[in-house]
């Protein structure tokens, strides 16, 4: 089977519930919040890839397992053919050349005591051992690609001193600085200010191209998400509901949640108002997720068998996804 | 803050220039034994019918000594000690954490006494008493903030960045708890002062010595025979300099975390 | 200045509101000469980004500025009464009775040491003192109901519901002492998107249950699409532009409008290419000259980097702040 640029087999993450010491000592078992529980995504070069979660759905940490910030409690993260956690330590430093992460918080994601080009450089010092003057030069180049022009006037800033929508561009072109092969995107647009996204989102789709990027980009936004993935995985607490194109999902979402999204987002037309059926409850608690389909205490089409089994990830249509027993 | 700068200023600048600015000696012994403020002795004698002007005066020099070398004794210790065991975490951190909050326990006069009582009353002894207690405090402060830094977006992407454990503590970590770390120390400094003159007056210093503690430790006496002289200056000089120090600790701690005002 | 006729029906007017205060940058404008009127029954959609001034309007209906470091002046009228001069004493009495406003964070409103039912009844019983405590409980288990909460759920503390809940809770307990006016200050930024849709139903079903006259603020255009019957659209502490809702969408006149609608995503079928807006949103201490558009505005011209524009009638109902409109005469 032909692996793709980026391959992710049965991953998961549980992390474990800090219980007191007394607590410890009474009960037996652990417990665990089961964050991740068994994913499998193939992203080709090139690809767009959108993960579209809402909070709970573990989006983030699979961001963080793909880039090696984060261990895995079972399960392979391939790139290039590389298993990220079979390799050696060093040889992980070496690596992180080609696998990058972009920051949701523009502000946290910026080490307040450091200039600009120092942050955009950083990455260059470490895996790239180049001449000072070179870097330097790389680093004015790629401020000037993420549209902070003229570089020299950022370079001695201090995050504080720039806008969201700036802070932002420096995440990227510190992220972009190595030219990675793969980068993971958590949530690029979330807390820049409207009329700026379509900037940072273009600038993104530029970057991507010129550097033949794969991305994952990890969103709650479906809007975002059409808008940028040509493909595109619906998760839901720490497992795939849907996976398929841009194309498919968009017209032809399958599972109940992915449609339960779709109606709930408010669409900017005042035309389409309707009244919305949407799912009543809320996530819940990864820490003891619904028997069978997590999705079935909320789901508007349930079965009996969705309280017990548990839907596997099966291909509908060819390259479309869905782990839902109504298509059983 | 800037009350408090004026106030250690004073202190400190008196105690450096002491040796010009022309007191009488505050060792001799002369002969006018607990004698009221007059012109020759404008602060009085005291039982060893010493100048109280000089005393006061000097006073503050050992007790300065003593507090700086405490202070810079406790961060070479506590400082490391804290970013390192916070960063690498785990087992390790826990023993750690749980020596240090033992010796956090332990009521610092005390341990200070002991240790005074057994090996003499130098100043490295002093200021070697003063920092065993005090390290504490600094690991404590600067673990608590290196765990809430440790889990900020920057720090994974300075390892993203191949940084290793080292630069980052360096270069992420340290320049964003500095703030903390003067609180710290200017509340160590005024306690050290504290503790020292504590000491002192109990009795357990050298009592040779010119040392607003042990003037402290005559002024108790003299002052039941009237002499307020003895005590009152030398006091009024502590709590000058526990005060210098005690708002600037405040003010910097209120000018750093915008959340205090 | 449009000509406006003072509509009977109209439940809040503001007229010529400034709110400045300082901050550690500098004085930040954060108001500046704006008049809205709010009808009877009727859900005003107030949009714009950081440092609009949006929220600073909520606040000062409610009089929650606080002078220092605010400093303002205006006229807020609430069903005829003017409000802005009030002293504290007496705005206590309209606030919450009156009007109730809803914020973003639930999580930091409530008090977690205090159960949810507590919230209400002593809420209740402060403003209504001849209410007695199981009359409270009684009313606050049929609000529950309402807000789709169990009443088993009475007993229970803040921490053990999650982020929809509370917003729930906050919801209800603007409604609690009935109020003729809801101003909901971003009421579900923070909370999930089927959650979101769950709570705008809610408002929009309380509102017809209870004939409330509701005020959206918010930065999401989707949101004042499905619930708004007017929009304010707000950019640098002025209103850019007025509309009935339809309009705002299908005829938008000003370029800021424009621009915001054409650069927005949206899951709605069809490929869209995204209209990208240059630069970012002016800062507060330091805006523009003239219009405070002019510096991203794509048909600047002359007049608009000196002159302040003047809300101008566009149709019924609607007005819009822009020199382009004056040329078109």
């Amino acid at each position: 089977m032909k692996l793709g640029f980026v391959e992710v087999k049965n991953l998961k993450k549980y992390f474990p519930v800090q219980k007191s010491f007394i607590a410890q000592l009474l009960s037996k078992s652990a417990e665990y919040v089961k964050a991740v529980d068994g994913v499998d995504l193939t992203l080709e070069r090139g690809d767009i890839y959108g993960l579209v979660g809402e909070s709970g759905s573990g989006k983030t940490t699979i961001g963080r397992l793909t880039v090696a910030l984060a261990q895995p409690t079972e399960g392979l993260v391939l790139v290039d053919g590389v298993g990220l956690f079979s390799i050696k330590k060093d040889q992980l430093r070496k690596f992180r050349k080609r696998v990058q992460l972009i920051y949701q918080d523009p502000m946290s994601s910026l080490n307040p005591k450091m200039t600009v080009g120092d942050a955009v450089t950083e990455p260059l010092r470490y895996l790239d051992r180049a001449p000072r003057d070179e870097m330097k030069q790389t680093v004015d180049a790629m401020l000037e690609k993420v549209g902070l022009s003229p570089p020299e006037t950022f370079y001695d800033r201090y995050p504080q001193e720039l806008s969201g929508g700036q802070r932002q561009r420096v995440v990227i072109a510190r992220a972009l600085v190595v030219k990675p092969d793969y980068v993971v995107a958590d949530e690029p647009v979330a807390m820049v200010d409207v009329s700026v996204r379509a900037q940072i989102m273009d600038m993104l789709l530029q970057m991507q191209k010129e550097l033949n990027l794969t991305v994952l980009l990890i969103t709650h936004d479906l809007a975002v998400a059409k808008y940028m993935c040509n493909r595109i995985s619906v998760m839901y607490l720490g497992k795939i509901a849907e996976t398929g194109s841009n194309e498919q999902i968009f017209s032809n979402a399958l599972h109940p949640y992915t449609k339960a999204l779709m109606a709930a987002v408010p669409v900017p037309n005042p035309r389409a108002r309707t009244e919305k059926k949407v799912p009543a409850g809320e996530i819940p608690s990864a820490l003891n997720p619904p028997a069978g389909c997590r999705f079935h205490p909320r789901c508007p089409y349930v079965l009996d068998r969705c309280r017990v089994d548990v839907p596997e990830l099966i291909e509908r249509e060819p390259g479309h996804y869905a782990a839902c027993h109504l298509y059983d | 803050m800037l009350a408090g700068l004026v106030m250690v200023v004073f202190i400190v600048a008196m105690s450096v220039l002491a040796p010009f600015l022309g007191t009488q000696d505050p060792t001799f012994l002369g002969s006018q034994v607990d004698s009221p403020p007059s012109p020759r002795h404008p602060l009085g004698t005291d039982i060893g019918a010493r100048d109280m002007l000089a005393r006061v005066v000097w006073g503050g020099r050992f007790l300065l000594i003593v507090a700086a070398l405490a202070v810079i004794l406790c961060m070479a210790v506590g400082i490391p000690l804290g970013l390192l065991s916070a960063y690498r975490g785990g087992m390790v951190d826990r023993v750690v954490t749980l020596i240090l909050d033992s010796i956090y326990a332990f009521p610092s006069l005390v341990f200070a006494l002991i240790i005074v009582i057994v090996f003499g009353s130098s100043v490295f002894i002093y200021a070697l008493a003063i920092a065993v207690v005090y390290v504490p405090s600094y690991f404590r402060v600067v673990r608590s903030q290196t765990l809430t830094v440790k889990e900020l977006p920057y720090v994974d992407a300075a390892k993203s960045a191949g940084a290793g454990r080292l630069a980052i503590i360096r270069k992420y970590i340290w320049p964003n708890i500095i703030p903390s770390v003067v609180t710290v120390a200017t509340i160590n400094f005024a306690d050290a002062i504290l503790i020292t003159a504590g000491l002192d007056f109990i009795g357990v210093g050298n009592l040779t010595r010119p040392d607003w503690g042990v003037d402290l430790y005559y002024g108790r006496e003299a002052i039941l025979s009237g002499a307020w002289w003895v005590i009152a200056f030398s006091g009024l000089m502590i709590l000058v300099t526990t005060l210098g120090f005690s708002l600037i600790s405040e003010g910097y701690a209120e000018r750093t975390n915008p959340k205090l005002r | 200045m449009a000509s406006k006729t003072l509509t009977t029906g109209s439940i809040l007017q503001m007229e010529a509101l400034y709110v400045e205060y300082t901050s550690d940058r500098g004085i930040a404008k954060a108001v500046q000469g704006v008049s809205l009127e709010l009808k009877k029954g009727e859900t005003l959609g107030i949009v714009g980004e950081s440092g609009s001034g949006k929220s600073t309007l909520g606040f000062a209906v409610m009089g929650l500025l606080r002078s220092p470091p605010a400093r303002w002046s205006g006229k807020i009228s609430f069903e005829g009464r003017e409000i802005s001069s009030l002293r504290e004493g007496e705005m206590r009495k309209i606030r919450g009775s009156r009007i109730a406003m809803i914020f973003q964070d639930p999580m930091t409103s409530l008090n977690p040491v205090k159960k949810i039912g507590s919230h209400f009844v002593e809420y209740i019983r402060t403003h209504e003192p001849s209410v007695n405590e199981k009359e409270a409980i009684k009313r606050t288990e049929a609000t529950m109901r309402d807000l789709g909460i169990s009443p088993s759920r009475i007993n229970d503390y803040p921490h053990q519901f999650s982020g929809g809940m509370r917003q729930r809770v906050m919801i209800g307990l603007a409604l609690a002492l009935k109020p003729h006016l809801i101003i909901a200050d971003e009421p579900t930024t923070a909370l999930d998107v089927i959650v979101e849709a769950q709570i705008l139903q809610l408002l929009k079903d309380l509102k017809e249950k209870y004939s409330l006259s509701l005020i959206l603020i918010t930065h999401n255009m989707g949101i004042v699409a499905q619930m708004a019957d007017r929009v304010a659209v707000m950019y640098s502490g002025k209103i850019a532009e007025v509309a009935p809702t339809l309009k705002i969408f299908e005829e938008p006149k000003h370029p800021y409008t424009q621009a915001l609608l054409q650069s927005i995503p949206t899951v709605e079928a069809g490929r869209r290419v995204l209209k990208v807006i240059p630069g970012s949103p002016p800062d507060l201490t330091n805006p523009p000259k003239g219009c405070p558009f002019h510096p991203r505005c794509p048909y600047v011209f002359a007049m608009c980097y000196d002159e302040e524009p003047k809300l101008l009638s566009t149709g019924e109902e609607a007005m819009a702040a822009c020199h382009l409109l004056n040329r078109k005469r």
